[in-house]
């Protein structure tokens, strides 16, 4: 089989593991906390502060957003559609 | 509260009104979807330029579902379809990207075959190999990550691999419990 160009793979293999991320339950999620021992029932914690600090992560519009360059926008076949997450 | 609020701010460092705190007031998502987002949104900013953060991604699509570009299906999963948006948001990166470069490129080089931007390939490889070190112990898992780079799918990679439904269904959930416990780390990029 040809090997295919990294960036290639890691988009395909980003696809397949962001799915697994998204439908994590959350017994698997309060796992993970316990493992990292964060307390997600302490909101007072500082290491549940450190975790909703997400909240506070700044939006800067210019990295992301659509510009009016002429360029495409998001392509509805990139995914956020799908009404079920594809299974590998 | 505000006193509260202005305190976090100062503490965490963040301006109290981005995309993210009005969809969490908005209850649009709830703390274990934080948690949810976050793990992905980690891992779907694996390999773009260093000045792009996981918290970017996550940020702009809530951006585009506040300002109503995007609108969640009825029955699809808040998470999922979050993570719809964010993968879309990075395509949409690399399609920007490719098209500034080829425009560049063409005006003074017309005629030569694009190649995919060094930067790209380089970035991408080493998360390849960090990916792979993140399952390094588990060699069913390696097995997994390697059949998804070449495309195939969970059957094509069992059959491949000689994998029973079990082995692989068993070595997905490890690989969806060690990406979560790898994303909410508290890290920067």
């Amino acid at each position: 089989m040809k090997k295919l160009l990294p960036h290639i793979r890691l988009e395909r293999i980003l696809d397949a593991l962001s799915e697994e991320t998204a439908t994590a339950s959350d017994e698997e999620l309060l796992q993970a906390c316990a493992e990292l021992r964060i307390k997600p029932e302490m909101k007072g914690s500082l290491v549940w502060l450190g975790l909703k600090g997400v909240f506070f992560c700044p939006y800067v519009e210019s990295k992301l957003a659509p510009t009016t360059e002429g360029i495409p926008f998001a392509d509805p076949e990139d995914g956020d559609f799908q009404d079920t997450p594809r299974r590998h | 509260m505000q006193d509260r609020k202005r305190l976090l701010t100062v503490l965490i460092g963040g301006n109290g009104e981005t995309p993210l705190e009005k969809a969490f007031a908005a209850k649009l998502v709830g703390d274990m979807n934080l948690l949810r987002l976050k793990a992905t949104a980690r891992l779907l900013a694996r390999g773009l330029y260093p000045d792009i953060y996981w918290w970017d991604l996550l940020q702009e699509a809530f951006a585009r579902v506040l300002n109503g570009s995007r609108h969640c299906p009825p029955g699809v999963p808040v998470d999922v379809f979050m993570t719809g948006v964010m993968r879309s948001i990075r395509a949409e990166y690399w399609r920007r990207k490719g098209l500034l470069e080829s425009s560049l490129a063409l005006r003074h080089l017309e005629g030569l075959e694009m190649a995919p931007d060094p930067e790209r390939l380089v970035l991408a490889q080493q998360e390849l190999e960090a990916i792979g070190e993140l399952f390094a112990d588990d060699p069913v898992a390696t097995q997994i990550i390697r059949g998804l780079g070449d495309g195939l799918s969970a059957e094509e990679i069992r059959t491949k691999y000689g994998l029973s439904s079990t082995e692989y269904d068993s070595a997905r959930k490890r690989m969806r419990r060690a990406l979560v416990r790898d994303g909410i780390r508290s890290k920067v990029k």
